[in-house]
């Protein structure tokens, strides 16, 4: 690929990149969140048309319009969150991706000559929204290598998978290479880049900051290269003394409409002036509680309190002045509405100040602007549309609302997903800062960086289920990791 | 449902996007009129006559405008909360069942009949429309598809009253009521200004001041941008649903009254000609907002009774005035569908380019 | 009493059902179709009412019924291809557009109507007659209700059945399909989804037109404004009602349509009934039924989100 451009709404994803991938090689793609990285792969998968630049695949010039057009020329992609068909069957996945004839024994036959290599233990008459990530992706693997896809795009895989399911990942990988195909393996994981890659390629705001060979390279370097000027990590003051208990889960549970409860008898309760992180895979109950402490859900049974009463359901937080601040995963559908000022976005906070029954508009405005210049918003003019910022300006304004009005508790849920260093850090500060004034805070994160960067306690959620907390000095990654695997390791 | 209309947007997107579609529409017209065989300037002159050419003119242009835009302005209230209300013909018939039966049958002054007919009417079709939010707040039915359910329930009911229980015995079978009496009517301020205009206009101010100044407003917007996020943010979702199908209702036997005490005087089963249906066009070109609605109504008040006039005048088909009004909507349309507007900011940056200014990064 | 039983037991009630759902089935049909790819398509009335004129134009000009249909059909699918642009290429609001169409085939055809018959008098044309074919027709009682029927009833009990094989059992409607359940998953395995989807809407505008031509040509004969008469909307309900299924999509559309049929046996019977408020009886049932049957169907996951690439 080269000279590849794309611009969207107000971001240049790809500036004018360029990458070269040799046959039978692991290369990776290492940046941070929002440096271009997925944007270029799709253009190469035929799913984002690039404004500009060439693509040349085994020496002749391709142009593919759709990812059948890159299929049709050897390359294939595997998203974090495989592209399947949700209600459907594996095997009828397997047919529209072009392979057997929607049948189980059509599918078998069809991928038998991959499975000798990769196995796919997979049900194939299960509905694909049924299985876990792990399988949903090695069935997106599986499909592709039967379409005979000799260069293969992993993007971000490792992240929805426990330490054992990346293991496993990483010796199909091997078998692709031993077979002379290549991988592209994104990630913005420098343990995991060092381990499997041959060559890296490291991508910044956009641009191609360098391919090196990953036997010349230290993790220290490819981090500096990643992030451009060196940054430290977030630093927790140990001084603050956690006092009584303010937020309660008490033995919820919730049960789910198929299959088992999507949480069991889950007991945390989170003291002011301290932080609880609670780390899992994606998909092991951190919707379902994010949603119950979120007031949008009840349980079936067990309740949420705040000092000692039951929280109501969200619609009388503001009569009943709940003083807890949400920041949601998803700031694009949950956090903002993208299609209104900023001012009107500020307005659904918590607690916004009263501005009398006919709402004075120059007042609200100005309230609005101090608040966005107070938490580093750019552009601060709370009539700019909340979709036109950046997506690190987005969830400043979600942090704006919500911590603005010194909320005594803090429930987030992977709240630096998708920002970049710089935005993560601002973002990791202010629960910091909130932990200092002496709110409760409960993080949820899949990330387990920042549960151990940020937490005073931690807990994991597995199946549904709570292990923990435990003080942050009694648990190391290993044991987390085992636990979020679902081994309790003693 | 719904989605990429682009409603909310800043005043110029706006003015240049309705521009742009209104001339797109204009074609259209003088398109229809070439094919017809007429002639373009004799055809404006004549609508243009009809429309604003002198003070009758204009007083049945405002009468024509009165019921459409008042109707339209509930309709865009109901938009801007995610809501398709395509119930206003109904709305209009129950609201004029009820202004007609107290006109007809409550006996007092003037003035307390009309205050108490206009009441009336606002709350039964608030009540009509009422249903619908109800059924989408609490069932999760479509309101697309139960507002017009209740439009043919409605129509049908007020068909059976104006043909039996509530006949005119004097009308020779035909399907309308006694006319109201004439101190219930509304008349003219001046010679010219229907007291509907200023019902109109009083609308419009108040429907900008709950959309625009009031928290309620902020509501009902918020719900429109995004259901999931309203609901994370503690908005009361079905209240703010039903609060805003009550309001299109109650707007809807407003715009039918007006009509009824100002311009028809009797309640029949030919009342409403598809009113309803024109106020979602004209809440669609007024994209939503109640000054745009209130100056979308006016503008095709005028424009549908120029061509009505015309009609007769110059022969200009009077379902032109119809095509238009669909042709608008549409170009509008592709004015704000996703893809028109992306490649629109595209043009613009490359333009921005070409003038040699750097593009923005955001921070 | 004895009067009501009367008119359950007579066969006509049942043949004039099956008359009157022809239209909202074929509509039905056609939405089935369009949303099971994950379009919603509310411009189904101005499909219908844009083929029941082109249906009397064609017949009037050419003498010929059959030709009729066809400009039906044509003047339908052209209503249907700027749904499908305007949905499908721009990314725009598919309810909006649908509702633009609407109001535009009303003026259009109102307007046309009276450019093309002196004074808007649509004169009375060659339609289809009703069929009384050999055996069949005299098959006491069923034969009657089921044969002695235009030639669209045979058309329909074949479109079902086509409709019902071709979504369930082929691949095109497993790719059609997976199109209304997750586009971008549909795009990234290689299916082509602006292609499906233009498929389905213009099988939606030909069905629908079937229903408007059917309406003209197979039963008045002739063409009035508006004459659709809100059958389009019917429809949007029935294929609720009917979870997305080509066969459920009969029983609804006979569920509203023997209403129907009754209230108007109803008005031209001695019962003493108000014949207005049986007219009403459709409406009121479809939506009961709609109110008692929704949320507990699955809809397409991605019904009436628009899919534009980047």
């Amino acid at each position: 690929m080269s000279g590849i451009v794309k611009e969207f709404a107000n971001v240049t994803a790809c500036d004018d990149v360029s990458l070269e991938v040799a046959g039978g090689e692991v290369h990776a793609l290492l940046g941070e969140n929002g440096a271009g990285k997925t944007t270029l792969m799709n253009i190469l998968y035929g799913l984002v048309r690039p404004d500009r630049g060439v693509i040349e695949f085994e020496g002749r010039r391709i142009d593919p319009r759709t990812p059948g057009d890159a299929l049709t020329a050897g390359i294939g992609m595997v998203h974090q969150h495989p592209l399947v068909v949700g209600p459907m069957s594996v095997a009828e996945n397997l047919f529209l991706g072009g392979l057997g004839d929607g049948t189980q024994d059509g599918a078998r036959a069809a991928i038998a000559p991959i499975t000798k290599t990769i196995p796919l233990d997979v049900d194939l008459a299960a509905r694909v929204d049924s299985l876990p990530m792990s399988q949903r992706q090695r069935i997106e693997i599986v499909r592709c290598l039967a379409r005979d896809v000799r260069l293969l795009i992993l993007d971000e895989p490792t992240a929805v998978l426990t330490p054992e399911e990346v293991e496993q990942l990483f010796i199909e990988i091997e078998r692709l290479r031993g077979s002379g195909r290549s991988v592209i393996f994104i990630s913005h994981k420098l343990s995991e880049v060092m381990r499997i890659a041959d060559r890296v390629t490291v991508l910044r705001g956009g641009r191609n900051v360098g391919t090196h060979e990953a036997g010349a390279m230290t993790a220290a370097k490819l981090a500096a290269a990643m992030v451009g000027a060196a940054t430290g990590d977030v630093t927790r003051s140990d001084g603050s003394k956690p006092g009584r208990v303010r937020l309660e889960v008490d033995a919820c549970t919730i049960t789910g409409r198929f299959g088992p409860p999507e949480l069991e008898r889950c007991t945390l309760g989170v003291r002011s002036g301290e932080i609880i992180g609670i780390a899992g895979v994606e998909g092991n109950g951190q919707r379902p509680l994010a949603e119950l402490l979120f007031g949008l859900r009840r349980a079936t049974s067990g309740t949420v309190r705040f000092d000692g009463r039951a929280l109501p359901p969200v619609g009388r937080w503001q009569a009943s002045k709940v003083p807890i601040a949400r920041i949601p995963e998803d700031r694009r559908h949950h956090g903002l509405l993208l299609g209104a000022p900023l001012w009107q976005n500020l307005m659904l906070g918590p607690q916004p100040p009263r501005f009398g029954p006919v709402l004075a508009r120059r007042a609200v405005l100005d309230w609005a602007r101090t608040t966005l210049e107070e938490y580093g918003v750019r552009p601060a003019d709370p009539t700019t549309l909340a979709a036109n910022l950046s997506g690190g300006n987005q969830q400043k304004v979600v942090i704006a609302r919500e911590l603005g009005g010194a909320p005594e508790a803090v429930v987030a849920v992977n709240p630096t997903r998708g920002l970049d260093i710089r935005a993560q850090q601002e973002v990791q500060e202010r629960l910091l800062q909130a932990r200092g004034r002496g709110a409760a805070v409960l993080l949820i994160s899949t990330d387990l960086d920042e549960i151990f960067a940020l937490s005073d306690s931690i807990a994991v959620l597995y199946g549904g289920r709570i292990t923990g907390p435990f003080a942050a000095a009694e648990i190391d990654r290993d044991r987390a990791g085992m636990l979020m695997g679902g081994v309790d390791g003693g | 449902m719904g989605g990429s209309f682009g409603f909310g947007e800043g005043v110029g997107a706006l003015i240049a996007r309705t521009s742009i579609a209104l001339a797109g529409a204009a074609l259209v017209g003088a398109l229809v009129l070439t094919a017809a065989g007429l002639d373009l300037a004799t055809t404006w002159e004549a609508i243009y006559e009809g429309a604003i050419g002198d003070e009758l003119a204009i007083r049945n242009s405002l009468l024509e405008a009165v019921p459409i835009t008042i109707t339209a302005i509930g309709v865009a209230i109901a938009f801007r909360a995610g809501l398709f209300n395509l119930g206003g013909q109904g709305q209009i018939y129950v609201g004029a069942l009820a202004a007609v039966l107290v006109a007809l049958y409550l006996h007092a002054p003037g003035a307390v009949v009309i205050a108490i007919a206009l009441v009336a009417s606002m709350l039964a079709a608030g009540a009509w429309g009422g249903i619908a939010g109800v059924l989408r707040a609490r069932l999760g039915l479509s309101e697309i598809i139960t507002t017009i359910m209740l439009n043919f329930i409605a129509f049908w009911l007020v068909s059976y009253l104006v043909r039996g229980p509530i006949q005119d015995p004097e009308g020779d079978g035909y399907p309308y009521t006694r006319e109201i009496p004439e101190p219930v009517q509304l008349g003219l301020i001046g010679d010219v200004v229907p007291v509907g205009a200023v019902l109109m206009l009083a609308v419009g101010v108040a429907a900008w001041l709950l959309m625009d100044r009031s928290r309620f407003g902020l509501k009902i917007k918020a719900l429109g941008e995004g259901e999931a996020a309203s609901r994370f943010a503690g908005i009361a979702v079905p209240r703010v649903t039903i609060v805003a199908m009550v309001i299109a209702g109650a707007l809807g036997g407003l715009g039918g009254t007006a009509s009824l005490l100002g311009v028809q005087h009797r309640l029949s089963d030919f009342f409403s000609p598809g009113w309803g249906f024109d106020a979602v066009a004209t809440a669609l070109i007024g994209r939503g907002s109640p000054i745009g609605t209130l100056v979308a109504g006016v503008f095709i008040g005028f424009l549908r009774s120029g061509i009505q006039t015309a009609e007769g005048t110059a022969e200009v088909p009077a379902a032109l005035a119809q095509i238009l009004l669909g042709v608008v909507v549409l170009f509008l349309i592709i004015a704000n569908a996703d893809l028109v507007v992306r490649l629109g900011r595209r043009l613009r940056q490359r333009l921005a380019r070409g003038r040699g200014e750097a593009l923005e990064r955001p921070a | 009493m004895s009067d009501l039983l009367d008119i359950f037991t007579s066969a006509a009630l049942y043949a004039a059902a099956i008359r009157l759902a022809l239209p909202v089935f074929f509509a039905a049909l056609g939405e089935v179709f369009a949303e099971r790819s994950g379009l919603v398509n509310v411009g189904l009335e101005g499909m219908m009412l844009m083929a029941a004129f082109g249906g009397v134009l064609g017949s009037d000009l050419t003498g010929s019924p059959m030709m009729g249909l066809l400009l039906g059909l044509v003047f339908a699918l052209v209503i249907a291809a700027v749904q499908a642009f305007v949905a499908v290429n721009l990314g725009g609001d598919q309810i909006v557009s649908g509702i633009a169409l609407n109001i535009t085939a009303l003026g259009l055809t109102a307007y046309l109507s009276r450019a093309i018959w002196e004074g808007g008098n649509v004169p009375q044309v060659n339609g289809f007659p009703t069929l009384d074919p050999p055996i069949l027709s005299d098959i006491p009682i069923l034969g009657p209700i089921l044969f002695e029927q235009s030639l669209f009833v045979y058309i329909a009990a074949v479109a079902v059945a086509v409709s019902w094989w071709a979504l369930t059992r082929t691949a095109w409607g497993l790719r059609l399909r997976a199109c209304g359940e997750d586009p971008r998953a549909s795009d990234s395995l290689g299916i082509d989804v602006i292609r499906v989807r233009w498929q389905t809407m213009l099988i939606c505008g030909a069905l629908a037109g079937l229903g408007g031509a059917f309406l003209s040509l197979g039963s008045l004969f002739t063409f009035s404004d508006a004459m659709t008469g809100g059958r389009g909307f019917i429809a949007l309900a029935v294929v609720i009602i009917a979870s997305w299924s080509p066969v459920k999509a009969v029983w609804a559309s006979l569920l509203f349509s023997l209403c129907e049929a009754f209230a108007l046996r109803v008005q031209t019977s001695d019962i003493e009934l108000p014949a207005e408020l049986m007219l009403a009886l459709p409406y009121v049932v479809t939506l009961i039924v709609y109110a008692v049957i929704v949320g507990r169907t699955a809809m397409p996951a991605a019904l009436g989100r628009t899919y534009v690439r980047e």
